[in-house]
């Protein structure tokens, strides 16, 4: 692995963390969003979207490595996959003058609830300062070892 | 004098080019950050070029040295500025990823402050062998 | 008081690990300043090799730790100063040696 394989670990560690972020920002912001896709002749609320995280090892260099039974693969760092709708039921409020009421006057809300997102949200903010700190720490190491010899 | 025409150097004066190159697109990138539909840029090495496709070169079985090789003569350009193409969208047809562009940043530096310390170390030696250590 | 008796020197020399001075004739004296020469032209020759290939790798990104590039290249300049400092010490020998007035 080149003298940078640290830096593609945090870099892509980064990536993830704040693509997670967006996701949780577009959730809060559709907290009451009741008309979010047209299905089938009618309006789907909103539905929470959920990152799925994988390591990134897809490449042939990581198959190589565990056919050949190595342990040295530090493996490259992680990827979202994909992003997923949360299949979780929809939270029902009577509300029956609501433009979406259904017959019996339940509005479907979106299955989001603030107080997860909240903590989501904390949970990829210091995990995105930890990376970060990661990263520097590589670089200082980086620089240091490019004085070898002098003074 | 040949002093300066053995492989080494020329490997390291072009990866100093190569470096250059990045940084200006690197610049680019995090200066196009939010503008729509602009594709982010990313520089392409010449030994990186080389290794991907070195194990698919195929090269001639010659009985005389007069037959010609294949493959054309290689590209003399140590660096390849080509569109980055395997990243997401944003809502404004934007691809530019800041972390991923400030992380390279960071790596292009060292890079080139490794070359720069190597190139210094093989000066420093020739003008010890030139100048007898006085 | 008690007789305190001395080993005789041989088995001095067999605790120290010491063996006798032996005097090298003129020609075996060449030959080991050849030999000696010709290792440390080689030493520094290897170490050069082994700098150039580690800056190889570097340069075309390849697997190799940056500590390890750093160290070979100070090792391969530090050999190379080393022998041309000796090399200087040599000639300064020989022309001091042609100097005397016979």
């Amino acid at each position: 692995m080149t003298i940078f394989h640290g830096f593609n670990i945090s870099s892509s560690a980064l990536t993830t963390q704040r693509l997670r972020m967006d996701v949780v920002a577009s959730n809060m912001a559709n907290v009451e969003t009741t008309r979010g896709k047209f299905v089938n002749g009618e309006w789907q609320p909103y539905q929470r979207k959920m990152v799925v995280i994988q390591p990134n090892e897809n490449r042939f260099s990581s198959h190589l490595a565990k056919a050949m039974g190595r342990t040295d693969n530090l493996g490259n760092g992680v990827k979202v996959s994909k992003i997923v709708d949360d299949q979780s039921p929809f939270k029902l409020v009577y509300q029956p003058d609501h433009p979406d009421a259904n017959a019996e006057g339940f509005v479907r809300l979106p299955n989001i609830d603030p107080l997860k997102e909240m903590v989501d949200m904390m949970s990829a903010t210091r995990s995105y300062e930890a990376n970060v700190t990661t990263l520097n720490a590589t670089k200082n190491m980086l620089l240091k070892a490019l004085e070898i010899g002098k003074g | 004098m040949r002093i300066f025409s053995n492989s080494t150097q020329q490997l390291l004066e072009q990866s100093l080019n190569a470096a250059s190159t990045r940084q200006k697109t690197i610049a680019d990138n995090i200066a196009n950050v939010d503008t729509p539909n602009y594709k982010a840029k990313k520089t392409v090495f010449r030994h990186q070029l080389h290794n991907a496709i070195e194990g698919q070169q195929l090269n001639a079985y010659r009985t005389d040295d007069r037959h010609f090789e294949f493959g054309g003569k290689q590209n003399s350009q140590a660096a390849v500025v080509v569109s980055r193409t395997n990243s997401m969208f944003n809502h404004n047809g934007n691809n530019v990823d800041i972390e991923h562009e400030m992380a390279e940043m960071a790596k292009n530096q060292i890079y080139y402050n490794a070359l720069i310390e190597r190139l210094n170390g093989r000066f420093n030696s020739l003008k010890t062998v030139i100048g007898g250590g006085k | 008081m008690e007789r305190v008796s001395y080993k005789p020197n041989s088995v001095m020399n067999n605790i120290i690990g010491n063996q006798p001075i032996k005097k090298l004739t003129p020609a075996e004296a060449q030959t080991s300043f050849k030999v000696a020469l010709n290792d440390a032209l080689r030493q520094v020759n290897d170490a050069q090799h082994a700098s150039t290939i580690a800056t190889e790798k570097l340069a075309r990104g390849e697997k190799i730790d940056l500590h390890n590039v750093m160290i070979t290249a100070q090792k391969a300049s530090i050999t190379l100063q080393a022998t041309v400092e000796v090399r200087n010490k040599v000639v300064e020998a020989y022309q001091e040696i042609m100097r005397m007035q016979v």
